[in-house]
């Protein structure tokens, strides 16, 4: 077990939660390395990063582990996304994928012990076009075929669930429908990353905050260790799990991706109390919202149409968001917002992650999740911990490996977040 | 509402222009190889750093035609 005797100066409270199988009440594995060679070593400690380390060593049994994060566990766009979970995509692939995440996340905090806020709503996409109710019944029947509950209603269906929404949109959009998604559900974002984080923890592995990677050491094509600012680590296998800094992480071992970074933001109201039992998603109007435990609404738009690495918010967004959520719910005009942020958003061209191997043996990508992550956090922390173990992707990845784009084998996901559907990206 | 100086246009909203990317040179594809062309299509320089500009190539709005200024 970790050397618990070296005691993070940076203790944050909330990790007090995660550290109560440590006497010391030390958050993790303290501030220096307690080892100098780990069997993996896992760069970036948010959600995926933590569940890879915790399905290592649950379901490979391998703990001699090191999570390397740069900051604080849990601060990268684990905490900053709207928390949704859902799996109504548009591909057989895409739908099996999402819809095995959505199965481990309804029993996780039973599985970790931590209680997550999973919280089942329901999910309407709202459709004011008829090309975008085309859409809807499309994907209605792909996750119908594959077994999974969504299907098309009306503007009366959808009153019944939310009499507060104005229908017409204030008379801008009138909405003509929706697909509905039963599995739809909303968690407590950061303790996703606690909960991996503690299990991961406790069965083994050593996670270390305020540590960076500078850069990683690959002879003769293979991994052989990293360099941190807290010291070398030897190892044969890596794991990019860094979201808006993969592009920087790759240039360390010189391997070309078509990621590009994208902030996307996201905001939050005064909390009120609960009136918005669904999740409601406009692809027009560039919204979503649902309404947090603690009584906040949660609300995103689309991407920033620039690349910047950067977390910085704008007026613009709130401006555009506000007007926008203003015409759903006209009542809501007084409500004040209270918190806005910004996330790196790692984006792809086919709006589907990069998964698996590369060409450099023992450097493994989990990356591309630009503004769909969350939902896939326990399947891709799963999968991704099989990849290393057996140095070989499950076949439910397969299509998401990065020879894809040499290949031209991209995949087919049109059912693209709504956040992402403003970016015309010239590709 | 941010606004942008378009060379073109003159000022006009930022959500009237779409970001195409980086500039990027483009191999012969007569005479590169597959891989060096999917690199092209599909791979960008997505760290921190200074983007290339190739002139000012304006894309504008949905409606309105292409404009090159030199």
């Amino acid at each position: 077990m970790a050397n618990i005797s070296m005691r993070g100066k940076n203790a944050i409270k909330t990790f007090e939660i995660c550290s109560q199988s440590r006497t010391s009440g030390s958050p993790f594995s303290g501030i220096v390395l307690n080892r100098k060679t780990y069997d993996a070593v896992i760069i970036g400690g948010g959600g995926h990063g933590l569940a890879a380390a915790y399905y290592l060593a649950k379901d490979h049994g391998i703990t001699n582990v090191a999570v390397l994060e740069k900051g604080y566990i849990g601060g990268g766009n684990t905490g900053r996304n709207t928390t949704i979970v859902r799996s109504n995509y548009l591909t057989p692939e895409g739908v099996n994928f999402y819809n095995a995440s959505v199965k481990l996340f309804e029993d996780l905090s039973e599985e970790l012990d931590l209680n997550l806020f999973y919280s089942n709503r329901g999910h309407f996409t709202l459709a004011h076009t008829d090309s975008a109710m085309r859409t809807m019944r499309w994907r209605a029947e792909v996750n119908k075929h594959v077994g999974v509950e969504s299907y098309v209603v009306g503007p009366d269906e959808i009153s019944k669930a939310c009499p507060q929404l104005d229908i017409s949109c204030s008379g801008q959009a009138p909405i003509l429908g929706a697909l509905y998604h039963a599995p739809g559900s909303v968690a407590r974002h950061d303790a996703v990353a606690w909960g991996y984080a503690k299990e991961a923890d406790r069965m083994g592995v050593e996670i270390f905050q305020s540590t960076e990677v500078t850069s990683i050491d690959v002879k003769s094509g293979k991994v052989v260790g990293v360099q941190t600012n807290k010291g070398y680590i030897s190892t044969n296998r890596v794991l990019s799990a860094v979201a808006g800094f993969t592009p920087r992480i790759c240039e360390m071992v010189d391997i070309e991706t078509p990621i590009v970074i994208h902030p996307l933001q996201a905001c939050v109201t005064e909390p009120m109390k609960p009136w918005l039992d669904t999740i409601l998603v406009s692809g027009s109007l560039h919204v979503y919202v649902s309404q947090s435990s603690r009584g906040e609404l949660v609300m995103g738009s689309s991407l920033d149409p620039y690349e910047i690495h950067s977390t910085r918010s704008s007026l613009d967004f709130v401006e555009g968001l506000t007007s926008h959520i203003t015409d759903m719910f006209p009542f809501l005009g007084n409500v004040k917002v209270v918190r806005q942020w910004a996330g790196m958003a790692d984006l792809t061209p086919d709006f589907a992650p990069i998964m698996g191997k590369t060409e450099v043996e023992g450097f493994y990508i989990d990356a591309g999740w630009g503004t769909w992550g969350f939902k896939a956090t326990p399947i891709s922390g799963k999968t991704m911990a099989e990849t290393i173990a057996r140095d070989m992707a499950p076949d439910m990845i397969k299509s998401f490996r990065l020879s894809r784009f040499e290949d031209y084998e991209l995949t087919g996901e049109k059912a693209q977040p709504r956040s992402a559907t403003n970016l015309g990206i010239a590709r | 509402m941010k606004l942008l100086q378009c060379p073109v246009n003159g000022i006009r909203p930022v959500s009237e222009f779409t970001y195409g990317g980086e500039y990027r040179e483009m191999p012969n594809p007569d005479t590169c190889t597959d891989k060096e062309w999917a690199g092209y299509v599909h791979y960008r320089h997505g760290a921190p750093g200074l983007k290339k500009s190739g002139g000012t190539t304006v894309r504008a709005a949905p409606g309105l035609s292409q404009k090159e200024t030199r």
